[in-house]
């Protein structure tokens, strides 16, 4: 892998983390931070400078630097997805990160903007989408799939086969069986087995996963959607 | 494996004696030199080939300055055997080991305390802290800034997530899980596979998806 210059685009808890891995397990140098203006309240984080999202492009040539977005779920992935928007949208290209620790099968694609920790299995044929965030020991099963902006937590199991739609959080040790579908904006609970395929946009909890009749934008405050 | 840094006894007698053991010999740079137990668990005086002494003259035998003590006893909720012997040797004055497996992940920013043990395939992820005489099992993930207090015992493929307290002297069996910003508060057991979403109360066991307190089985006895 080759080495770039990237810039972290965030400053909480991902962005902090994300630092840590990207300097402990790439070649990348990371040489700064990035936030909305409105969340620029020091000039450093972690130790390094931190520059307003609108000055980016001008501050640093998006042809010599790549990006890479670190966030939560947040409104139901809506701030990583927003910042990914944004930055693309200034002409940078975004790293994907892979833990070394990760075990990750040739013929596995994964877009850009991802995050895949350490122990994560990724299985023959599994296909992860852009801005994507895969937990601590979580495992995807032979040709499942994982659309964009999804956030899976840790000790995630998606059965061979099964399907989590666009901007879906799966919390940790929750569970897709074999086949199983989780439908776009679902919210899954910690430890939620899924045995039958979801409807979008709804809150499942327990084992066997049952919808709790809350709108999943309504629980995860989701702004202007 | 070359290079030793340093001499070790490993106090306790049983299983997880023999499994401590074996981990240090083959994983970490210690040399095992003995084991120790109370009077009346000394059978022939030799386990695994080495010297097993009593206690009571342990300091005598192997003294505190030049040798380090691992606490290996009995896993079993709640472990006052542990916490006991654990208290024991550290005011004879021994500095006790911790063990990381080479196949476990830590960040660098990690903190663990002594005579603790973590498993191969154990996360411990960004500003994690363990105490001190916690049991970390294979697999278990300990998430990013969360905090376990001494003397907690983790099973197998434990997913403890971001944000989550751990109060001292808890027990989580194998596959249980808490959720994000939870606390576990002190002496609680957790049972396989239950799913805590909810912050506990001290000394109750949990079991179930999402779990609950199971007010017949205080843990206290």
């Amino acid at each position: 892998m080759k080495g770039e210059r990237i810039i972290i685009v965030g400053t909480g808890e991902t962005a902090a983390f994300a630092l840590e891995y990207f300097r402990h397990d790439t070649p990348h140098e990371v040489i700064a931070f990035s936030a909305d203006a409105a969340f620029v309240t020091t000039g450093t984080y972690c130790n390094l400078p931190v520059v307003p999202l609108e000055e980016l492009a001008g501050r640093y040539s998006a042809a010599e630097h790549r990006a890479f977005v670190a966030a939560a779920f947040t409104q139901l992935n809506r701030v990583r997805r927003h910042l990914y928007q944004t930055v693309k949208a200034a002409g940078f290209g975004c790293v994907s990160y892979l833990s070394s620790h990760a075990a990750v099968m040739p013929d596995v694609k994964i877009g850009e903007n991802s995050f895949v920790q350490e122990h994560a299995v990724l299985q023959h044929g599994a296909r992860v989408g852009s801005n994507v965030f895969l937990g601590s020991g979580t495992c995807l099963g032979a040709r499942s799939v994982v659309e964009d902006d999804c956030y899976l937590g840790a000790h995630v199991t998606i059965g061979d086969g099964g399907r989590v739609g666009r901007a879906s959080f799966l919390s940790t040790s929750s569970c897709i069986t074999a086949g199983g579908s989780v439908a776009e904006d679902c919210i899954i609970g910690a430890g939620a087995v899924i045995v039958k395929d979801t409807a979008a946009r709804r809150v499942y909890l327990g084992n066997p996963a049952r919808p709790v009749g809350r709108d999943s934008f309504e629980t995860f405050g989701v702004i202007g959607d | 494996m070359t290079g030793r840094s340093g001499r070790l006894v490993i106090v306790g007698a049983g299983e997880q004696a023999a499994v401590a053991f074996r981990h240090f010999c083959h994983d970490s740079p210690y040399e095992v030199v003995a084991f120790s137990a109370e009077a009346g668990q000394l059978g022939a005086g030799v386990y695994h080939g080495l010297p097993l002494v009593c206690l009571e003259d342990l300091t005598r035998i192997y003294p505190p300055g030049r040798y380090r003590a691992f606490v290996a006893v009995s896993g079993s909720p709640l472990s006052w055997d542990r916490w006991r012997l654990y208290a024991t040797v550290k005011s004879a004055g021994y500095t006790c080991a911790s063990y990381i497996s080479s196949r476990a992940f830590a960040l660098r920013n990690v903190r663990i305390g002594e005579n603790t043990f973590v498993h191969a395939r154990a996360a411990l992820q960004h500003m994690a802290h363990i105490g001190d005489n916690v049991m970390v099992g294979s697999g278990t993930c300990i998430g990013h800034s969360s905090a376990v207090a001494d003397n907690c015992f983790f099973g197998r493929r434990v997913a403890i997530s971001g944000f989550c307290k751990i109060g001292r002297g808890c027990f989580l069996d194998d596959n249980s899980c808490v959720d994000a910003g939870v606390s576990v508060a002190g002496e609680c057991v957790v049972r396989p596979g239950a799913v805590v979403l909810k912050d506990t109360k001290p000394q109750l066991m949990y079991a179930g998806n999402p779990a609950r307190p199971d007010a017949a089985a205080s843990v206290v006895t």
